[in-house]
């Protein structure tokens, strides 16, 4: 199963949102994202299930999205089924940042190769304690025996 | 509002007076959130458009707690968030008391029935077993 990242930003960022699922699909990651045409994201089952399955959540803040209710309401969501959080800043200063958002660890746009060769690293990880996990072929038929 | 639940009955956990000193508040909001039946949002001048309300909205909407947003000078469809909640005003607090002991009674209910049931099918099975060894 391909490590999933899902995406919260604005609709108003979908450039910024764009560029950065497809640097993110280049790393070999599968991405989701928070763009959809129900207004209230809580009737918003394919968003709410699409967290539900991800590895870890970006939050994209730009000046424009910086206290956007839809993505805070992701981030409660996401610190509840104990996901990884990675907030991606562009354009806001880190003082202009919301209490709710300072004590993340969060990423510079213009450093996000720095994100994704760590992100690599972790996907390597995941398929190697998932192929560990999985029995080798023929061991499930020889222990059936 | 907290003094009156309590004087209800039920227990509370309130975000301004629970949060442990040095914790992380994002997770320790959400354990919070997770630990209760229910989730009351109050909405004021002040709160109606603070970060941590949108947050608690998305803790509690995932773990599917009764929620109701409280309005105290704040309009119904000035939160996007909660478009399709039933929401109380404060001055109206006594009637949302009122279902909150209904529902607790019933909770309570189902609580000594299963009990009831569990102790019922435990002694059932000690029966059983002293007649076969008899």
């Amino acid at each position: 199963m391909a490590y999933t990242i899902f995406i919260s930003s604005d609709s108003r960022d979908k450039d910024l949102a764009r560029d950065l699922s497809k640097r993110l699909e280049k790393a070999g990651v599968s991405v989701t994202t928070s763009a959809s045409k129900v207004d209230n994201p809580r009737d918003d089952k394919s968003r709410i299930e699409n967290l539900r399955k991800a590895d870890e959540v970006i939050f994209l803040l730009t000046s424009k999205s910086v206290r956007d209710e839809k993505i805070l309401f992701d981030l409660g969501i996401a610190t509840s089924l104990e996901k990884r959080l990675a907030p991606i800043i562009q354009g806001v200063k880190p003082k202009d940042l919301p209490d709710i958002i300072k004590g993340l660890e969060y990423i510079k746009y213009e450093d996000l190769e720095r994100y994704i060769s760590r992100l690599r690293r972790r996907v390597d990880e995941a398929l190697k304690a998932l192929a560990k996990a999985q029995p080798k072929s023929g061991e499930s038929s020889k222990s059936a025996a | 509002m907290a003094e009156k639940i309590e004087t209800a009955g039920v227990g509370y956990w309130l975000d301004t007076r629970d949060l442990p000193g040095g914790g992380d508040i994002r997770t320790e909001i959400s354990r919070g959130v997770n630990d209760c039946q229910e989730v009351l949002i109050l909405f004021s001048p002040y709160s109606k458009d603070s970060p941590w309300v949108s947050f608690e909205i998305g803790a509690a909407s995932i773990k599917n707690r009764y929620l109701t947003p409280i309005l105290n000078n704040v309009q119904y469809t000035d939160v996007a968030l909660i478009q399709g909640i039933k929401a109380i005003e404060l001055n109206d607090f006594d009637q949302y008391l009122v279902e909150l002991k209904k529902r607790a009674a019933k909770a309570a209910g189902k609580k000594r029935g299963a009990s009831k049931a569990a102790a019922k099918k435990k002694s059932t099975a000690r029966k059983r077993s002293a007649r076969q060894r008899a």
